[in-house]
């Protein structure tokens, strides 16, 4: 029988994770969320900026995740396991490329490459890499600043609010499936997850169960005062060698791209 | 301080949960509501703020509830919710404390003034800085009061308070909740908790008030109890 905090629970405990991340201390952490993100994005922009073929010119931004991972203390594991679901969306999109693309490009060793395997391996590199750079904003900001900083880059208020509360409502829906997995297996020998036929009945309850509670999360806030508007706090003033911090770091991308 | 008028709820299925419920509760008064589980104990706490429609006539300090007065209603009277996961939502306490007080317009020098102030009249304020989802049952029970007491109500609900506490973690809230100046409404089937903590009952079954009176007198009294369902 599996245990009830291993497989499929152990995986949805792990969605919380990351952001338990977000609590640490490091020089990282208490960057400025104007910084992270900005920077963020500026480094997703870049990385995707290059052509289909260009795979030896985005190989060097491996150092981004390669310095940050560690400079934040965001363990790997954690890292790699909420990266691993986006991989299947480019892994079927990339694989086209493949059959469709058969112009051959080099040959190594004798072995012709086509274009659509270039472009294919150029697919996963940039999901890889943007990914990556996303899962460690978060993992060193949060849910909260990040929406914070959303606010006062002028992001309408509702969209904030929008996200603030569908990552909330991912807790709960996690919160809410593990008691039940945990319930399900205790009571099912053998069984290594949820079984076929019972998936059904254990998605719909989920469902049902994780609106009730979200209407009791709601109803909490609505006696706390809140109308539908997220107010998060506002943050310090960003500093002066954080800017210089931002400009280096986007500098350095901007150069990097500029360079053949 | 908190006039319950003849309030009535009737859920979409048709079942009547309040029925003519009728009290009061005056100032610094620490009320206890009690009844068996399904007698309409957090549907009444639901309806004083105005969470579920109803009929009759609820005021609290002067002030009557309606749709349009239901926010004011919400300042004055603070609910703790028998679940704290329900309630506790941020990933710092500091910032589900500071939560009621933002929504209530305050800029954030004064909501962290009154998170410090809420924490310390609890003495809970080495939980500042930590992550709700990681603190024990007790912890979160205190820190959901905190975010109330942040909030300055002049009334408070408790839904089971009582309720995934340790035998310590009870005996620091019942302490702490004596400690409180705010009018109380304590809804439990904790009997005892009741006993250690109000002056007043007020009995629940099928939606409507039983007895009332002095808890010595209506928690002495085995038969009346077993009639009720407790």
């Amino acid at each position: 029988m599996p245990k009830p905090d291993s497989g499929f629970s152990g995986h949805i405990a792990g969605l919380n994770a990351l952001e338990l991340c977000a609590c640490g201390n490091t020089f990282l952490h208490r960057l400025h969320p104007f910084v992270k993100l900005t920077t963020t994005i500026f480094y997703v922009v870049v990385v995707l900026s290059f052509g289909p073929l260009e795979i030896g010119r985005l190989l060097p931004y491996f150092f981004y995740p390669a310095i940050l991972i560690p400079l934040s203390e965001t363990p790997l594991k954690i890292l790699l396991k909420r990266l691993l679901p986006a991989l299947p969306f480019s892994l079927f999109g990339g694989l086209s490329n493949v059959f469709f693309n058969r112009a051959p490009i080099m040959s190594i060793g004798g072995m012709m490459i086509t274009g659509g395997e270039i472009s294919f391996v150029s697919i996963m590199i940039k999901t890889i890499l943007s990914v990556s750079a996303i899962l460690l904003l978060v993992s060193t900001t949060g849910i909260d600043e990040l929406s914070r900083q959303l606010s006062s880059m002028g992001i309408p208020n509702i969209l904030v609010t929008q996200l603030v509360i569908t990552y909330r409502y991912l807790s709960v829906l996690v919160d809410e499936a593990r008691s039940m997995f945990t319930s399900y297996v205790l009571r099912s020998p053998g069984a290594r997850g949820v079984r076929a036929g019972h998936m059904g009945f254990f998605v719909g309850s989920l469902l049902l169960r994780s609106i009730d509670r979200a209407e009791r999360v709601y109803s909490a806030m609505r006696c706390r005062g809140f109308t539908g508007y997220y107010r998060p706090r506002a943050w310090r003033r960003i500093t002066f060698p954080e800017l210089a911090c931002l400009g280096v770091v986007c500098g350095a991308l901007l150069l990097s791209r500029c360079l053949r | 301080m908190l006039a319950v008028n003849g309030i009535s709820v009737t859920y979409p299925d048709g079942n009547l949960a309040l029925d003519s419920v009728s009290f009061a509760i005056g100032d610094n008064e620490r009320v206890a509501l009690i009844g068996a589980n399904g007698a309409g104990k957090s549907t009444l706490l639901r309806a004083i703020v105005g969470l579920l429609p109803m009929s009759g006539e609820i005021s609290v300090c002067g002030v009557k509830l309606s749709k349009q007065t239901a926010s004011e209603i919400r300042k004055i009277i603070g609910i703790v919710f028998q679940n704290p996961d329900d309630q506790l939502f941020t990933m710092k306490v500091r910032d589900d404390i500071a939560f009621g007080p933002r929504n209530f317009g305050l800029s954030d020098e004064e909501a962290e003034r009154l998170v410090d102030s809420a924490l310390e009249q609890l003495n809970a304020v080495h939980l500042k800085e930590r992550t709700p989802y990681k603190l024990s049952a007790g912890e979160k029970r205190i820190v959901g009061i905190a975010a109330i007491l942040a909030m300055n109500p002049k009334v408070l609900l408790l839904d089971e308070p009582s309720s995934f506490q340790d035998p310590r973690s009870r005996r620091i809230l019942i302490g702490t909740l004596r400690s409180l100046r705010q009018a109380q409404l304590v809804a439990t089937h904790d009997l005892d908790l009741a006993r250690s903590l109000c002056s007043r009952v007020i009995v629940l079954r099928d939606g409507r008030v039983r007895a009332e009176g002095p808890t010595d007198e209506i928690l002495s009294d085995d038969g009346r109890l077993e009639e009720y369902g407790l």
